[in-house]
């Protein structure tokens, strides 16, 4: 039976016991039950409980500015798995880690090893303008001749491929004759240098097998090599194209290059300013442009170079970069 | 704190998002919170700590307050998801028939009985045969280490009222310990003083 004195006495006794003080001795025997209870219940709660997959989260990487609302995520169960970003999300976000990333790698790298990667970037760079035909003139013909050189040595090296030793001399015969068979259409025997300087490379040959059936024969010259290169890209452009033969040859010109029938066309002088005009014209729109398409081509060539997929991107990037400094030259 | 750091330096770390900062906190409350929500019969405890603890963490950044207003505020926090649970349920939680034979066990050092031979079993079943009022009362004094004051703002009740509470809990403890076992009392008083200041 218990009375109000027993009641404050074990009220005392409790709040003496919560405090840290000795619990006083009248209140010893009434409060005794009641300090077991206190301390089984302190007993009871001495491990953390076991935190859902949100609140998990949250322990490992903290609360970031953007995690608004999680809260919105504990009706899930405890056991249940993290939800995982969409697949075009973690896509965007790895490629917006990547640039920084290389950039960060590159700039980490030893001064060596940046030269190294700009010289590369670089070298595939006006590789690519190269290709592209929008160098100016002067190195485009250079680049033209060394590229016409080294296609031009290549051919022999497939050539032997499988051939024994025995075969040599008799298969030297045939390689002139694939040569000049595509040219000779209209006079696969007489090609003189005119019809090859006025003529260009015929509709079935190579642009490198043209230059280097000229140089076999002493014809090719820079200016011949370059105005008939600049007239293959105006015709992948769709653009007017550029008149090829006056140039290089003034004797007997053969200039119908469209129509490819031999006849001759009179009056280049007439023709010049024609040609000129437009030539004047591209080349500005050329230096225009040069800045887009060469960055466009810089990034392919390098991808190609690197061969893996970082490659690729940097060398886009980069090669961007690179046909903007053109664009301004 | 109990885990030996300094409070402030925790509080500001927790409210600028930092992880360990939280699981700092987590270590130290989520213990006391847990059980409480447990021995209120929350039949899912650990997701309803979980909850308060993202509640907790998201709404730190607007918290003022020393360590002993952090726990308060956790437990606040901690009783109206409890609340909410039991509404969601639609019932009262569970209560035990039979408050448990706490005493019938007891005998001797009173203490080591304590922490031997009462299991959390039985404190949940005596939590359980107290009315829901008072077991929030006791076991926020007990669990939390709130003042009246304290327990009284996490309720949302008067200080005079919390007082009521306390003391008709201890009452109907005492009373349910003494019906289990009369002698309970003479065992404990016969020796010294038990109930010194035990861990503070």
């Amino acid at each position: 039976m218990t009375t109000a004195a027993d009641d404050a006495a074990v009220e005392d006794a409790f709040e003496a016991y919560l405090a840290g003080r000795p619990v006083p001795d009248g209140a010893a025997d009434t409060f005794a039950g009641v300090a077991v209870f206190s301390e089984a219940v302190r007993a009871t709660a001495t491990t953390p409980g076991r935190p859902n997959a949100a609140l998990a989260e949250l322990l490992v990487t903290g609360l970031l500015t953007d995690q608004s609302s999680p809260s919105a995520r504990t009706a899930r169960s405890a056991g249940s798995p993290p939800l995982r970003r969409p697949a075009r999300v973690r896509i965007r976000r790895r490629t917006a880690m990547f640039f920084p990333a290389l950039v960060a790698k590159i700039l980490s790298a030893g001064a060596v090893a940046q030269a190294c990667t700009g010289a590369g970037v670089a070298l595939v760079a006006f590789t690519g303008a190269g290709a592209a035909g929008v160098l100016p003139d002067p190195v485009q013909s250079t680049f033209t001749s060394v590229v016409d050189g080294e296609t031009t040595k290549e051919a022999p090296v497939q050539e032997p491929t499988g051939a024994p030793a025995d075969e040599t001399p008799v298969e030297e015969a045939p390689v002139q004759e694939p040569v000049a068979a595509p040219v000779g259409v209209d006079a696969p025997v007489a090609l003189t240098h005119d019809t090859w300087a006025g003529q260009g490379p015929a509709a079935d040959q190579s642009f490198g097998d043209w230059v280097s059936y000229g140089s076999e024969h002493g014809w090719a010259d820079g200016a011949t090599v370059s105005c008939w290169a600049h007239h293959r890209n105006d015709e992948r452009k769709g653009r007017e194209v550029t008149e090829c033969g006056t140039v290089a040859a003034p004797e007997g010109t053969d200039d119908s290059t469209e129509a490819g029938d031999g006849s001759e066309v009179e009056a280049p002088e007439v023709e010049a300013p024609e040609v000129e005009t437009p030539e004047d014209a591209e080349t500005a729109q050329r230096t225009e442009d040069s800045g887009r398409s060469g960055g466009s081509s810089h990034g392919h060539g390098h991808g190609h170079g690197n061969g893996n997929g970082n490659g690729y991107n940097s060398g886009g990037e980069r090669g961007g970069d690179s046909g903007k400094g053109n664009g301004r030259d | 704190m109990g885990t030996g750091l300094p409070f402030d330096d925790v509080l500001h770390a927790a409210q600028a998002g930092g992880a360990w900062a939280f699981e700092v906190l987590y270590r130290d409350l989520s213990p006391s919170v847990t059980g409480y929500l447990r021995l209120h019969g929350a039949v899912e405890p650990d997701d309803l700590a979980s909850e308060t603890f993202l509640g907790v963490f998201t709404g730190l950044a607007g918290f003022t307050g020393d360590e002993s207003d952090l726990r308060a505020w956790v437990f606040t926090i901690a009783h109206r998801r409890l609340v909410d649970d039991w509404r969601r349920r639609s019932r009262r939680p569970q209560v035990a028939d039979d408050p448990g034979d706490l005493a019938e066990h007891l005998g001797g050092d009173v203490e080591e009985d304590a922490l031997v031979r009462v299991g959390a079993e039985k404190v949940e079943r005596m939590c359980s045969g107290l009315p829901a009022d008072q077991r929030s009362v006791l076991l926020l004094r007990i669990l939390a280490d709130l003042t009246v004051e304290q327990v009284a703002a996490v309720l949302g009740r008067s200080v005079a009222s919390v007082k009521a509470l306390q003391r008709r809990g201890l009452r109907t403890l005492r009373d349910r310990i003494e019906a289990a076992s009369p002698d309970m009392g003479e065992k404990v008083g016969a020796g010294a003083n038990p109930y010194g200041p035990s861990r503070r």
